[in-house]
């Protein structure tokens, strides 16, 4: 949560969308309530539709940074967000 | 004309989670020009109201229009008259997809492989208070960090 406020919640480049894998609304929603996640959410039932169905990862949690085009650039938290904060200094 | 943005929002927030409707401030770039404006009727024909066509969704049978402040209302095709039905049926996805093409598409979520299916109604919720109230993806990014986890 501090790496998100720190380096994504006010950098317009990236967003962060959480995909729950939940099968129990209650229990996620809960989990989300206590957490206070600030980033937008698809459940478990709208992954298919999110388009996120080609990427589910074999293990949780699992971070992955795609291109607004769909494409993978990086896997695993650490690298995700090396390479978020790489993209984004270039860019600036 | 009379305008009764109440009436339909308020079915509409009984119908879909009034919850999803964001500040005007964050939806500038929905200027997607006077095709996609509209005078829409209600079902029973005794209002209307204006409002810019942003989406249709086939699957949940919902509309959503930009309304005159920037406000978005999702709701129920079956609210809207038969022409304003007609028209979405005939003419809506022509129009979305035409808004979309035009100056400042590449700044819309729509314009984006990811981003296109992400603005979908009913798509992305958001935590508010203890529950998920529906949230509508307004930004386009270059990139998404995508985190998949659970709570167990």
């Amino acid at each position: 949560m501090k790496q998100y406020q720190a380096e994504i919640a006010n950098n317009p480049s990236v967003e962060m969308i959480h995909v729950s894998l939940d099968r129990d609304k209650k229990a996620a929603e809960a989990w989300a309530a206590k957490e206070g996640f600030p980033w937008p959410t698809v459940m478990m039932d709208k992954i298919k539709e999110s388009g996120f169905e080609d990427h589910m990862p074999s293990a949780v949690p699992d971070y992955k940074l795609l291109s607004k085009d769909g494409k993978v650039v990086a896997q695993g938290k650490g690298k995700v967000f090396a390479k978020a904060a790489e993209l984004t200094k270039k860019e600036s | 004309m009379v305008t009764l943005f109440p009436s339909i929002s308020s079915v509409a927030s009984v119908v879909m989670n009034s919850k999803i409707f964001l500040v005007a401030a964050s939806l500038a770039f929905i200027g997607q020009g006077p095709l996609a404006a509209r005078t829409w009727t209600s079902a029973d024909g005794s209002k209307t109201f204006e409002g810019e066509l942003r989406a249709l969704s086939e699957t949940a049978k919902t509309v959503t229009v930009v309304l005159e402040g920037g406000k978005i209302r999702t709701f129920p095709i079956s609210l809207l008259s038969e022409t304003d039905r007609d028209f979405l049926k005939k003419e809506g996805h022509k129009i979305i997809l035409a808004a979309n093409d035009g100056e400042g598409a590449g700044d819309t979520p729509q314009a984006q492989k990811i981003g296109k299916n992400l603005a979908k109604p009913g798509i992305l919720s958001k935590i508010e208070g203890k529950s998920f109230a529906e949230h509508q993806l307004t930004e386009s990014p270059d990139y998404y960090i995508v985190y998949f986890s659970a709570s167990w």
